[in-house]
């Protein structure tokens, strides 16, 4: 994790946390079975496809990162297991699997870096539009809101600061994106995210998705600061 | 004579207050009605009026070439900020950019992540690596790295739906000649 902070800027301690939360460190959670999400970052096809086929399109640092953990074949990776048990049901033998290829996303040190690449690439997405605005931010603070779109995609974040942004105008949006407390109070305040997202997913789905983001932004906020609680 | 002078006098504001009142009151709906007609219309939404605006597309797809669906949609995305008609501000990031007020976050995906793969289907260079690319961007925008496919939303279900078949070629008509 180290190496991933110094290779693509990403805090070790937020990546550390965020997979903690996706996977409990469990390098092959949903290994075997038909869940989407597979591995330590709870990784989908599509995930892993933005690091093969569009892998640099928000940062030019990730292909040499990505190639050279991947060494000696280099991308892409995928879901490949060296072996598997021989009867597969979940949890099955995990422990005594092998390490993976470098190629393969069970692979620890491979999903370390494609985890990381994949949560930079959301930072670069969110720090990409501010910039644009004009809207001032603290980095820092910016990461937590990368760790919010890792989790329920960039578009939950930025329809979210749009509607700060309008309501409220562009001061308050920086005011907000400099304070760490106050970030952490919005992205776990269930009614206040209702009804900034209110139209993005119909009522049930909606239900779901914000009570599962406030569990986890409650989790992996007290765990890189314990002091940030709302 | 003095005091009709004053009970004159008295009354004599009267007038000018009435004027008063009345240039504020048409000050207050002027300003009311300009504030309306600067606000963008993506803020007006209802989910009817953006699965019509979803199905009309859809059915606009159909029945015509890319370059053909693109200009359809242009001359559509005028009509909707003229008319100021209720769309969902979230079929805007995907069809129709113009219309997203200019302080949304979202115009960078809509213009920078959207739009480029997009030309390129229309154009038919590289059609099909254009759209993996599109799909790819627009399900993780929309779900991060974990969620599943099947919890898209229904713009972004229709506009990978409409380009997809762009992508593959499966809406060329005779009249295309390709």
């Amino acid at each position: 994790m180290s190496a991933a902070e110094a290779r693509l800027g990403v805090p070790r301690a937020l990546l550390w946390c965020i997979l903690f939360q996706e996977s409990r460190m469990d390098a092959f959670k949903n290994a075997f079975g038909d869940v989407a999400a597979k591995g330590m970052g709870q990784f989908t096809p599509n995930a892993l496809a933005e690091i093969n086929q569009d892998t640099n399109h928000y940062d030019s640092r990730t292909l040499a990162v990505m190639t050279e953990v991947t060494q000696p074949k280099g991308l892409p990776i995928d879901f490949g297991l060296k072996s598997r048990p021989r009867v597969e049901r979940p949890g099955y033998r995990k422990k005594q699997l092998p390490d993976q290829q470098p190629t393969s996303y069970f692979n620890g040190r491979t999903a370390v870096f494609a985890s990381a690449a994949f949560l930079n690439n959301r930072y670069q997405q969110i720090k990409r539009a501010l910039d644009r605005q004009g809207v001032s931010y603290d980095r820092e603070v910016l990461w937590l809101y990368a760790a919010a779109a890792y989790n329920k995609g960039s578009r939950t974040v930025l329809v979210l600061l749009t509607d700060y942004y309008l309501s409220r105008g562009e001061r308050a949006l920086s005011r907000l994106l400099t304070d760490g407390s106050q970030s952490v109070a919005l992205l776990t305040h269930e009614k206040l995210l209702h009804a900034a997202l209110k139209d993005l997913w119909r009522k049930r789905r909606r239900d779901n998705y914000l009570e599962e983001m406030t569990r986890n932004m409650q989790a992996i906020s007290s765990c890189v600061n314990p002091e940030i609680r709302s | 004579m003095t005091q009709r002078r004053r009970r004159g006098s008295g009354l004599s504001w009267i007038g000018p207050a009435a004027l008063s009142l009345a240039a504020i009151g048409a000050a207050i709906w002027g300003t009311r009605l300009w504030l309306l007609s600067q606000s963008p219309s993506v803020t007006q939404t209802t989910p009817e009026a953006s699965a019509k605006v979803l199905e009309e597309l859809e059915t606009l797809s159909q029945r015509s070439s890319a370059q053909a669906f693109e200009s359809a949609r242009a001359e559509q995305a005028i009509r909707l900020q003229t008319s100021q008609s209720a769309v969902d501000g979230f079929a805007a990031v995907y069809f129709f950019p113009e219309l997203l007020p200019a302080q949304s976050l979202e115009r960078d995906f809509a213009y920078l992540e959207l739009k480029p793969e997009l030309a390129q289907i229309r154009q038919g260079q590289n059609a099909r690596e254009a759209f993996r690319l599109l799909e790819n961007r627009v399900t993780t925008y929309e779900l991060g790295a974990a969620g599943g496919l099947e919890d898209l939303s229904p713009e972004a279900r229709t506009f990978l739906k409409i380009y997809g078949r762009y992508a593959t070629g499966l809406n060329r008509s005779p009249a295309d000649g390709r």
